[in-house]
């Protein structure tokens, strides 16, 4: 999961090496926190929410293959 | 990945022809798979084109020394090393380096699939076919249009240029575009035999244009949108 959107992100920035991704484990839901450098924060968001609500959607996607639901969380 | 690219035509001959003249190639170094040998249909109705997939058989590289569709003249022999890429190809987006990206993003979503890359109609696609079609599709398309368009961002940035490729999976799209088509043509059918406007079930923006699109020239109904947002939906009145 971790490993997807680091993937994805990191090759959408321009400061990949600011790039972090956290993976929180809950009962039922996994957290997953995207930090990225303050001019990058665009970027990841997208106009209109765009990048940021594939981002959630291709997450999706792969937590049903695995049986998990996932939440992605961009932290400013 | 292998190259080929598929062509259109009105005839079968015309399809072929278009696919040797894109290709630059001699008829007898390219072998030619059938994929639709096209309707002629009634009245231009219900017709289709007839389509075709051209492979380039092996040892025989691209476009050599024939003249292009935009006049210029690749060059032969000398620089017909496999290593060497012609102007068509720095010109098109870099397919093999667009299916590496994808293949990583689908590994990376615990999916297995296989990509393989043509051009259609000067459209670069990217078809993907493996055992997990369905949860790459989505609901309504929904992850199979979230994959594209981050392909395409990622591509843009390594590439430092625009990509607009399409990402298919097991031509989930064609079938779409087909599947649309002919609800268009069954509701005509319908409205010029009753006479009475008939709306078609709620759709997004994009599936509707295809309807409207498949129906603008005919001469029996017209079609407009009703509704708002979700509900938004096409309805064909007799003319």
């Amino acid at each position: 999961m971790k490993d997807l959107i680091l993937y994805v992100v990191k090759a959408l920035v321009d400061h990949p090496e600011s790039v972090e991704v956290n993976e929180l484990q809950g009962e039922k839901t996994t957290v997953i926190e995207l930090k990225v450098a303050q001019e990058d924060l665009g970027k990841v968001i997208g106009k209109q929410g765009r990048t940021a609500r594939s981002l959630r959607t291709i997450l999706n996607a792969a937590g049903t293959k695995l049986g998990k639901r996932c939440v992605l969380e961009i932290i400013e | 990945m292998q190259r080929f690219i598929e062509k259109e035509g009105k005839t079968l001959d015309e399809a072929r022809e278009n696919a040797l003249k894109e290709l630059g190639a001699k008829p007898e170094d390219v072998d030619i798979e059938v994929l639709d040998d096209g309707k002629a249909g009634v009245l231009g109705f219900g017709s289709r084109s007839a389509r075709v997939r051209a492979t380039l058989k092996k040892g025989v590289s691209e476009k050599q020394g024939h003249e292009r569709e935009d006049g210029l003249l690749t060059t032969t022999a000398e620089n017909a090393g496999p290593a060497h890429k012609t102007q068509a190809e720095e010109h098109a987006p870099d397919l093999e380096r667009a299916g590496e990206l994808l293949s990583n993003m689908i590994q990376k979503m615990h999916m297995n699939g296989n990509v393989e890359s043509h051009i259609r109609d000067g459209q670069a696609v990217l078809n993907v076919i493996g055992e997990d079609s369905n949860l790459l599709i989505g609901k309504k398309g929904q992850t199979l249009d979230a994959i594209q368009y981050l392909m395409n961002l990622m591509y843009s940035k390594a590439a430092k240029k625009k990509a607009n490729m399409v990402v298919d999976v097991e031509d989930y799209k064609v079938r779409r575009v087909k599947r649309l088509q002919s609800i268009a043509l069954e509701t005509r059918d319908k409205v010029k035999q009753t006479q009475k406007p008939i709306a078609i079930a709620p759709m997004d923006a994009q599936d509707r244009r295809i309807i409207h699109v498949t129906l603008q020239d005919d001469e029996h109904v017209k079609t407009i949108s009703k509704g708002e947002g979700l509900f938004r939906k096409v309805v064909v009145i007799p003319k």
